[in-house]
């Protein structure tokens, strides 16, 4: 029988790509306007990061994060809206020195990492149960942090999307659903495929994770650059949902730039139709994940 | 054929362990007896942390080492010594003031972190290619550290073992080999597993890292508390090396703590000679792992 397979986009991420694809949504309005085309080509969910209008980078700034709410809702888009709370982990260690921070750190506390979704209360947050080297520096979340974060998010009603990059991540994930820091009867989860340096992006890895998670998880996965087509084939035949979008990956083909998000999410609708499975709009998102429809 | 199967022990460990097992040793001397010991029921290599002989806690002072190795070879041991470069890389972070890293972090530098590596030489020393939540603190080994230490060690000529206790990790570790940072025609790869949180001691979650590996390596694999002798069957079954010992078990069998070391390396002789394959001698041990001639290199 056909399955609604929601199909998340990422449509900009926080890593310096703008140089890389003039199409990545930088403004606000950008953002949105990203979006809300995303939506229009099938994705029910959008995930999403700000940047700095003026350089173009990763940015925490909660009026952004505003901005690109408000504008969703204001054109009355029913899009699933999934805020980062990513940004705000990152540890540079001085190898001489190394109980200083680095000049790179960006070490947050719990509150400034959240206050975004305090603020604009969207339907889902992601929350990185991770500490890993994530490229040439980790990115650092304790579980002690991850307790306060997944407390100050659910209280306000945001659902968490635990995203995890590696088989431990998953046991901690399964820990803090286990132990009730993560509420609610369907925890949400997304395997993160790819990134080095966590788990490959191979039917394998995805395979193996799918298997450590509790019975009633919901989870999605993707696979970044040329693994991003193979990884949605892959989380839709292994009964998961799935995500697109230039975050995670900026070509549509080999040496060929992604016009936009939406020619991305095009892609992901169809392997979905090929594979005899549907599309879930909104509405049904919002079913399968069990949160009540948005503020708007 | 039969296979020659490596067997490393890991004698004490780094947690805090002593009053869970009173068999757990402490002093130099009784670290360096345990090693002998296990080397005389058939482990050819013997992986080394010390501890305070006050607190019984982990230690890095330099002298604890010494004393053992020393101790080791007086005694005229052949075992294969295998030190620990692990203590120094926690990182407690404080969500409240996340950039104060000072209360409860051993972050220490390269240097300090092998100063009992160049004292000692020994045949071998890990290194965590790791940065992950281990349990309740964060352990974090950078790119930068891990090749700053890397190039220290492999200059006066002692064998890496690359210790990952995940997927993401043994990627990272095949990258340092492909671009020369790891400079061994053999690289050693010690698959960690069962340890919260990383990946699982289970068949299938070595096989997928097992698979990961570069051509070339060479690897062994644990599992610790229960799991210990299921992954000492599955990574002889898988084609791998294995290592047991009190660092990683404290158990015999359920609720039976076990009275030291040897009990569970005699406990990996009989799986791995039932299952068809031998406990490889310290001179096999020592040319599987090309010891002989990475020594030479460096010379």
């Amino acid at each position: 029988m056909a399955r609604p397979i929601i199909i998340s986009c990422a449509v900009t991420g926080g890593a310096d790509t703008k140089g890389m694809n003039p199409n990545v949504p930088v403004t606000p309005k950008e953002i949105a306007d990203e979006v809300m085309a995303a939506n229009t080509a099938g994705a029910a969910v959008a995930h999403i990061h700000v940047r700095n209008p003026k350089t173009g980078k990763a940015s925490m700034d909660p009026l952004y994060y505003g901005e690109v709410v408000k504008r969703i809702r204001d054109a009355n888009c029913d899009v699933v809206i999934n805020l980062t709370t990513g940004p705000g982990a990152r540890l540079d260690v001085n190898t001489q020195t190394p109980l200083e921070p680095g000049p790179g750190s960006v070490m947050k506390t719990a509150e400034e990492r959240v206050i975004h979704v305090l603020e604009n209360k969207p339907d889902i947050c992601s929350l990185d149960v991770a500490t890993m080297n994530f490229g040439d520096r980790p990115m650092v979340n304790s579980p002690e942090m991850l307790e306060e974060m997944a407390s100050l998010i659910q209280s306000v009603g945001v659902k968490p999307e635990l995203e995890v990059f590696d088989v431990g991540h998953v046991s901690l994930a399964n820990h803090l659903v286990k132990t009730g820091v993560i509420k609610g009867p369907n925890p949400l989860y997304q395997l993160c495929l790819g990134i080095p340096w966590g788990a490959p992006a191979t039917p394998e890895a995805m395979t193996l994770m799918r298997n450590m998670l509790p019975e009633k998880a919901l989870w999605a996965s993707f696979g970044i650059s040329r693994f991003e087509f193979p990884m949605v084939a892959s989380a839709a035949v292994l009964g998961g949902h799935v995500r697109v979008g230039l975050e995670d990956n900026l070509y549509i083909k080999r040496g060929e730039l992604a016009s936009g998000n939406a020619q991305l999410v095009d892609r992901a609708v169809q392997i979905i139709e090929l594979l005899g499975d549907t599309i879930a709009t909104p509405s049904e998102a919002r079913e399968i994940f069990g949160v009540t429809e948005s503020n708007n | 054929m039969a296979r020659p199967i490596i067997i490393s022990c890991a004698i004490t460990g780094g947690s805090d362990t002593k009053h869970m097992n009173p068999a757990v040793p402490v002093t130099p001397e009784e670290i360096a007896n345990e090693a002998i010991a296990a080397h005389d029921v058939g482990a050819s290599i013997a992986h080394i942390h010390v501890r305070d002989p006050k607190t019984a806690k982990a230690s890095m002072d330099s002298k604890l080492y010494k004393e053992v190795v020393d101790r080791l070879r007086d005694a005229g041991c052949p075992i294969l010594i295998n030190l620990t470069t692990g203590p120094g890389g926690i990182l407690a972070v404080q969500p409240d003031a996340p950039h104060n890293f000072v209360s409860g972090s051993t972050l220490s530098s390269a240097e300090e972190r092998i100063q009992h590596i160049y004292e000692n030489k020994p045949d071998l020393c890990t290194l965590d290619v790791t940065t992950m939540n281990y349990s309740d603190v964060a352990v974090t080994n950078t790119k930068a550290m891990l090749e700053k230490m890397a190039g220290l060690i492999q200059k006066i000529g002692v064998k890496i073992e690359m210790e990952v206790f995940d997927t993401g990790q043994l990627w990272q570790a095949s990258d340092m080999c492909n671009r020369g940072i790891i400079a061994d025609p053999n690289p050693l790869f010690q698959l960690c597993l069962g340890i919260p949180w990383g990946g699982r001691a289970t068949m299938e979650s070595m096989q997928l890292m097992r698979d990961q590996l570069p051509s070339n390596a060479k690897w062994a694999a644990f599992g610790i508390s229960q799991l210990e002798f299921p992954m000492v069957a599955a990574a002889v079954v898988l084609g791998g090396h294995v290592r047991v010992g009190m660092e990683d078990n404290l158990y015999l069998s359920r609720g039976v703590l076990t009275p030291g070391n040897t009990p569970l390396v005699e406990r990996a002789v009989k799986i791995i000679e039932s299952i068809g394959e031998y406990p490889a001698s310290v001179n096999e041990a020592r040319e599987i792992l090309g010891l002989d001639k990475l020594k030479a290199a460096a010379e």
